[in-house]
């Protein structure tokens, strides 16, 4: 049954990470979550488990906190948090079912965003690099991932052709034998 | 049967052209077998340049719609179908296809009648298609012959199919292609029943993928199909086949990183695939191949009955480890039961016959150390 949500500013120092956390942010993910915290803070609050206080989700975003002065600081030592009377069990359900629910970044979309705010000249490659852990290589493929570009398509020559052939009877000798393996591996 | 590569004075395009002058003074009906991917475009704008060099009229085109197809590609084979200089047949044809989960194997039945009364099609068939019923065959069960021998109905005298099949694509692709040494590119469709007048033709067998975008982005100026674009921006897999077989699914995020819709599609029209989006990534094969294999053949049967769904399934697989059980009697290092298992789960199982393990693998390893014990001794 829902009801109003009830965000409590809570010390940080009493929240926990549970052992039985199933979840792991790679590291340039974790660059664009800490960047997001320091310039916007939380926006969402975390969720927590009252009897415990272990944290249900957002435990990424609390290690961040803990761990980056600038976003600590800027919390003085206080995090938003809803709190969920739940078991042990519940909680752990509840963690799976907010992470498995979680939205896909789609490609192509993401390169139509990319190259409207390239644009628009308020975002420069840098910020890019920073804001989104969008090195140089992916930030071509969002501007101009085509491919002729990722090919290079126009400085190719084109391949010469070829024959089967008989190899000679001496590659039967063990000493001189070729593995034979398919030309071009482009797979 | 070793075979080399005689490299010939020219480029692959100019002898892809002269082989296709070759097939069409030979064959009787030429039509190029397009899948709506970048190598078959390029074998159709081959057949354009020369139907516009003899003044044949328009290119006849085979498409066989296998229903999990992309949308991108649905979408670039529609504007093919359109174009005024190409002739196209869209077949829709119940015949079997794979879907590959952890390890299970299941065969589902494409553009099956049962699906499609419980709304679980991937699509409609189109109204333009060819289906079973144009055979007097319903959607009920699988087509009692090849797939080929359907679309080749109609045509007359001897048929060519040209393909767009490449040698860099796989090990099986390049033997195929260096099987014969006369006209090498021109072989017997698989498993077709023999007196029925239809080759494949694989023209373009020797060029490599830049040949192929270089061709039809500058020889013709002409559209590829779009999903390439976007498995370049994701780094994704450029095939563009059924998504859910045993290789493919392997790969399944790429659908996702490319078409999320259509992953919800075939999500909607058969669930059990999200287990392999969860937990491939963290999923141990070799402990499962190897919790089979210790206990020989017996362990391959047990694999059979859990792993592959479908009597017929079962039955392909039997006959496969009897084929296999006769190659390990004779060479059991080169012929390991691990490779049957591994075969039973990630390879194809319906060739001819079983091979045996590749140079550098763990089985050609213990074969070596044997050999050479037996012949030096401990001392070696």
């Amino acid at each position: 049954m829902a009801t109003d949500i009830k965000i409590e500013y809570v010390d940080a120092n009493q929240l926990v990470v549970p052992e039985w956390r199933a979840t792991y942010v790679l590291r340039p993910e974790l660059l664009v979550i800490s960047g997001s915290l320091i310039e916007f803070g939380f926006i969402q609050p975390i969720h927590v488990r009252k009897s415990t206080n272990e944290i249900i989700d957002g435990s990424e975003r609390y290690l961040l906190a803990m761990n980056i002065d600038e976003i600590y600081e800027q919390l003085d030592g206080k995090i938003p948090v809803v709190f969920h009377d739940v078991d042990l069990i519940d909680a752990m359900i509840m963690h799976l079912r907010l992470n498995r629910g979680r939205s896909t970044v789609i490609a192509a979309k993401t390169s139509e965003i990319i190259r409207k705010a390239k644009r628009s000249g308020n975002y420069s490659d840098r910020d890019f690099n920073e804001l989104l852990s969008m090195r140089n290589e992916e930030l071509s493929l969002m501007l101009d991932g085509s491919v002729l570009k990722a090919r290079k398509i126009k400085e190719h020559n084109y391949a010469k052709a070829w024959v089967p052939i008989e190899a000679p009877s001496s590659m039967t000798n063990p000493d001189r034998m070729v593995i034979e393996s398919p030309p071009n591996p482009d797979r | 049967m070793t075979r080399q590569r005689l490299f010939l004075d020219m480029s692959c395009v100019d002898a892809a052209r002269e082989r296709i002058r070759h097939v069409y003074d030979t064959f009787d009906t030429v039509c190029v077998q397009f899948s709506g991917g970048k190598d078959s475009t390029a074998v159709l704008y081959l057949a354009k340049e020369i139907h516009e060099e003899r003044g044949l009229g328009p290119v006849k085109v085979i498409f066989r719609d296998e229903e999990m197809v992309s949308p991108a590609v649905v979408k670039y084979v529609e504007k093919v179908r359109n174009y005024d200089w190409v002739d196209m047949e869209w077949y829709c044809l119940p015949y079997p296809a794979e879907v590959w989960v952890l390890g299970y194997r299941i065969t589902t039945l494409l553009w099956s009648e049962q699906r499609r009364k419980q709304g679980r099609l991937v699509r409609e068939i189109p109204p333009w298609a060819i289906t079973g019923k144009h055979f007097g065959l319903t959607h009920d069960v699988s087509l009692p012959e090849q797939t080929d021998y359907y679309t080749m109905q109609g045509k007359k005298g001897n048929v060519a199919f040209l393909t767009g099949v490449r040698a860099s694509e796989s090990m099986v692709r390049y033997r195929s292609i260096v099987q014969k040494l006369h006209e090498n590119y021109i072989v017997t469709p698989y498993k077709l029943k023999r007196g029925i007048p239809l080759k494949f033709a694989k023209i373009i067998y020797d060029w490599n993928t830049n040949d192929v975008f270089k061709f039809i982005i500058e020889e013709h100026g002409a559209d590829y199909c779009e999903y390439y674009d976007l498995a370049v921006a994701t780094g994704s897999n450029t095939r563009i086949g059924i998504p859910l077989h045993a290789t493919a699914i392997r790969r399944i995020g790429d659908v996702i990183a490319t078409e999320p819709e259509f992953y919800d599609r075939l999500y909607e029209c058969f669930p059990y695939i999200d287990a392999q989006r969860r937990i491939w990534p963290e999923y141990d094969v070799e402990k499962v191949i190897a919790q089979y294999a210790k206990n020989g053949f017996a362990g391959a049967s047990a694999f059979i009955d859990k792993y592959l769904v479908g009597s017929r399934r079962q039955m392909e697989a039997r006959v496969f480890v009897s084929k296999f059980r006769k190659k390990h009697l004779g060479d059991p290092h080169g012929y390991p039961v691990s490779w049957l298992i591994r075969n039973l789960m990630l390879n194809e199982i319906d060739v001819n016959s079983p091979t045996p393990v590749g140079p550098k693998t763990k089985a050609h390893t213990i074969r070596t150390a044997e050999l050479e014990q037996e012949l030096y001794g401990d001392g070696y």
